[in-house]
């Protein structure tokens, strides 16, 4: 079996901490975008299993990506997950509403993306 | 008395009946004395029949029940069984411990791939530029995103006066970040010592700027050239993990180099400089 997942983070060193982390997911690709405006781009051209997204980033950010892609009848059961450093209540309950399926807050442990990744694309 | 038709019966009569009584009553003692030794015999016949079948019966249990030998055969296999079953069960018992010793190590493994990776993510992005603004905002995400540091400050020693310079803050305006001596206060003192300063104890709930949780000196070698000085983390870091040291630690010393290359290639003013002519300085 063979996944994509989405990365989208304004920050390379993030970014490269979220894709090592999937690096250990067998039969997973990843693929990475700056922000929403890109991660549209990227979506357009690829079959993506699975978007990962910050929340704060310049252009369009991982809120406005989210609710794009719950908008569009080809993209909207890809499953969601946001990251970021927001850890209030509220800022969950604001992204699960706009669709997204799982969130997690930073700083991010590894165990934790591979677990919501692995739960989202029904890997044992 | 008197017959049917009135008459008195006669003596002989009366002799006649008595005759058939007698009859009747030799007969009837006669038959019940037959009947007795029927009964008699039957019962003898039958008790005989009874010792018979009991005799039957003994041979057979004794035919059935096993000999004394066979009994200790038994009983020796039986203490066999259950000494063989004690040994299955500690064994079974020394498997599951071990399982769960395997199990623990592989989460510590685990840990330990996941702190090294970060460990790796960190040292790579620091080394990845020797462009001064991007450098410091990789620190600056490292701190954010890697150890969870909330309020914090990067701080470069003017090394002639003595004075802690804020060079990046987050969680805070820079003109706030206190104003910082080598060898005044917590973070002069460990800017002075080059040792890290750790309170996990420093009030949390509302931030203390003059009472920083943990201060880590920037060194190259045995010079300090700088630190970092974080006054509270994110709300969801509860605590500080062991990677969190570990990242301190390697924060203190590439950070601080890969700093100071940066500095050095700001001050070239972008000229670029061949590697082969390191070589002439070797």
């Amino acid at each position: 079996m063979a996944w994509t997942a989405l990365v989208v983070e304004d920050s390379p060193t993030m970014r490269q901490l979220i894709v090592f982390a999937l690096a250990r997911i067998k039969g997973l690709s990843v693929i990475e975008a700056d922000d929403g405006v890109d991660a549209l781009k990227k979506l357009a051209g690829t079959k993506v299993d699975i978007l990962i997204t910050d929340i704060n980033m310049p252009i369009m950010d991982g809120l406005k990506l989210t609710k794009r892609v719950r908008s569009d009848e080809a993209l909207k059961r890809i499953p969601i997950v946001i990251i970021t450093t927001e850890g209030a209540d509220e800022d969950r309950q604001r992204a699960l509403a706009l669709g997204a399926n799982a969130y997690i807050t930073k700083p991010i442990q590894a165990p934790q993306v591979l677990s919501k990744v692995k739960e989202l694309l029904k890997i044992a | 008395m008197a017959d049917a038709e009135g008459k008195e019966p006669k003596p002989d009569d009366e002799g006649g009946l008595g005759s058939t009584k007698r009859d009747f009553i030799q007969t009837f003692f006669k038959r019940a004395g037959e009947f007795t030794d029927d009964l008699l015999r039957e019962n003898e016949r039958l008790r005989f029949r009874v010792l018979q079948l009991e005799e039957g019966a003994r041979g057979r249990a004794a035919e059935v029940a096993p000999s004394s030998g066979t009994l200790r055969e038994l009983a020796a296999r039986i203490e066999q069984l259950e000494h063989e079953r004690e040994q299955l069960l500690q064994r079974v018992h020394f498997v599951a411990s071990e399982n769960l010793d395997f199990e623990q190590r592989a989460r510590e493994i685990e840990r330990e791939n996941n702190n090294l990776a970060n460990l790796y993510v960190a040292s790579y992005q620091l080394h990845s530029t020797v462009d001064l603004r991007e450098l410091t905002q990789i620190v600056v995400e490292i701190l954010l995103n890697f150890v969870g540091a909330r309020t914090f400050a990067v701080l470069l020693l003017d090394e002639p006066l003595g004075v802690l310079r804020p060079l990046a803050a987050e969680g805070i305006a820079r003109a706030e970040v206190p104003p910082a001596r080598r060898g005044e206060g917590v973070v002069g003192a460990a800017v002075a010592t080059g040792r890290p300063h750790v309170d996990p104890a420093a009030n949390r709930s509302a931030r203390d700027l003059a009472r920083p949780m943990i201060v880590t000196p920037l060194r190259i070698q045995d010079r300090v050239v700088g630190a970092i000085v974080i006054w509270d983390l994110l709300p969801q870091k509860t605590e500080l993990a062991e990677v969190d040291s570990e990242l301190f630690n390697l924060l203190a010393a590439h950070a601080a180099t890969a700093l100071q290359g940066a500095k050095l290639a700001s001050e070239l003013g972008g000229r670029a400089v061949a590697l082969w002519d390191a070589v002439d300085l070797v």
